[in-house]
């Protein structure tokens, strides 16, 4: 690939819509490796791609079947029905109480120390799998089951190979605060937070907060709720509730 | 003029949907995402990165942020999933140059080595910062200037990812219309954003690069 063929048969404009297959895709993408000229436009492209996103299209001339990214929308129905399938299990599995955390007698806030498991809808973005991801797959399919104890030691496993992993290491930790160790789970939220993977970290110190709970130490929870309480995420009116129950 | 009408869906809603389908884990709007996003990110990635592979790395790393994110509730406008996006991205690829810098890899000693051809393509997260903003600053001024017509080809071209036949159909122009407005709108583009970047840019950009 070349800059006059690229030039020619629009590969920059084609590459940004996802029109490219595979191999013409890592071809370009090696060739905007070697090439300022190319990347210079790939980047002024890409600027105005992310511009026309965000300003959206000025008008439409006639719609004869509008399409979702190319997808017609009687298509969709079978994710749409997919999406309520998942909704309903995400609520059997909240409502039903596979696994939720038994509050201990130990501490003054076991009741508010308890939690349902967060809820884990796997990734298929990566087509192969290296080991660590093999053994995380294997841990959540433990975890989903309910069965956190079974799930620790592929988590583990997946944590020796890659201990920055903040999916792996939020899991776990969670997985070992189900579990009563108390310690090790707030061990690995801990890490989550400090590694600032926006995913995860909100959701690490919910968690954090009940596991300081559960230790019977409510001031470090409430600075942990504070934070999520200023979040603006799905847990924000959660932590705000607790937080209130705790400064009574 | 054909094309005056409003967009009865909405962009918004349309990115709501694709947001929706990836984080209820829906494979095809999981791909669907990595088709439309994959690219935009890639060419973030690539004007920092020295390395081929630590850029696809990257890039794949932000989509899988992406994707956690809608998962975990995070995103709460998922009618604004680019902007999303591309946050996520200016953020993760900062924090990488920001790593980059505090732990630089080792390079071995070559004494043959031309020492300009050693200057690789990051900037630092600040400069990085700034050309992107620069950069979307200028593509939003270029784009007020063009005529409604040929932003809407642009917008179907870029941001849908429509074949110059398949705008034709949309927009009721003939395809060879349609691609002769595009080259000329992506000419128009290129030369005022180069002209804009050569004399806005600061002057330690264009001594440094």
């Amino acid at each position: 690939m070349d800059c006059s063929q690229i030039e020619r048969e629009e590969t920059a404009e084609a590459y940004l819509g996802g029109r490219l297959s595979a191999a013409d895709q890592a071809d370009f993408e090696r060739h905007v490796f070697e090439c300022p000229c190319c990347l210079e436009k790939l980047r002024m492209l890409q600027a105005v791609q992310a511009e026309l996103w965000e300003q959206g299209s000025p008008a439409v001339a006639h719609a004869p079947e509008r399409r979702l990214f190319g997808v017609r929308h009687w298509a969709l129905a079978p994710a749409a029905a997919l999406i309520l399938v998942l909704a309903g299990a995400t609520l059997w599995w909240q409502l039903g109480e596979p696994g939720r955390r038994a509050a201990t007698a130990q501490s003054p806030y076991a009741a508010l120390a308890s939690f349902d498991p967060p809820p884990f809808i796997p990734l298929s973005l990566r087509r192969g799998e290296d080991e660590a991801a093999a053994h995380f797959r294997m841990g959540m399919d433990q975890y989903v089951a309910g069965r956190f104890e079974a799930a620790i030691p592929d988590l583990r496993a997946a944590e020796s190979i890659d201990p920055r992993a903040c999916n792996v290491l939020f899991f776990l930790g969670i997985s070992y605060l189900l579990e009563g160790q108390t310690d090790k789970g707030i061990s690995r939220l801990e890490k989550v937070i400090s590694l600032g993977d926006a995913a995860y970290a909100v959701e690490a110190r919910f968690y954090l907060a009940k596991a300081y709970l559960e230790k019977g130490d409510a001031s470090r929870a409430r600075a942990e709720f504070e934070v999520v309480m200023d979040s603006a995420s799905r847990l924000s009116s959660e932590a705000a509730r607790l937080l209130a129950i705790l400064n009574r | 003029m054909t094309d005056d009408l409003p967009d009865p869906r909405g962009p918004a809603s349309r990115w709501a949907d694709l947001a929706r389908g990836v984080s209820a884990g829906d494979r095809g709007s999981e791909e669907e995402f990595v088709r439309i996003f994959y690219p935009n990110v890639m060419a973030m990635a690539a004007s920092r990165m020295r390395d081929y592979e630590a850029a696809r790395e990257l890039a794949q790393e932000i989509l899988m942020n992406v994707v956690q994110g809608l998962r975990r509730g995070l995103v709460r406008e998922p009618g604004k999933l680019p902007a999303f996006v591309i946050g996520t991205a200016r953020n993760l690829i900062k924090h990488r140059l920001q790593e980059m810098v505090l732990r630089p890899a080792a390079v071995p000693f070559d004494p043959n080595a031309d020492p300009s051809a050693s200057k690789d393509r990051s900037l630092s997260p600040q400069e990085s910062d700034v050309e992107e903003e620069e950069r979307r600053a200028l593509a939003h001024q270029v784009l007020q200037r063009l005529k409604p017509m040929d932003r809407r080809i642009l917008y179907l071209t870029l941001a849908e990812g429509l074949t110059p036949r398949e705008i034709a159909v949309e927009v009721g122009l003939k395809p060879e219309n349609v691609r002769n407005r595009k080259s000329r709108a992506l000419k128009v583009l290129q030369s005022k954003m180069a002209r804009l970047i050569r004399n806005s840019r600061p002057l330690h950009y264009n001594q440094e690069r």
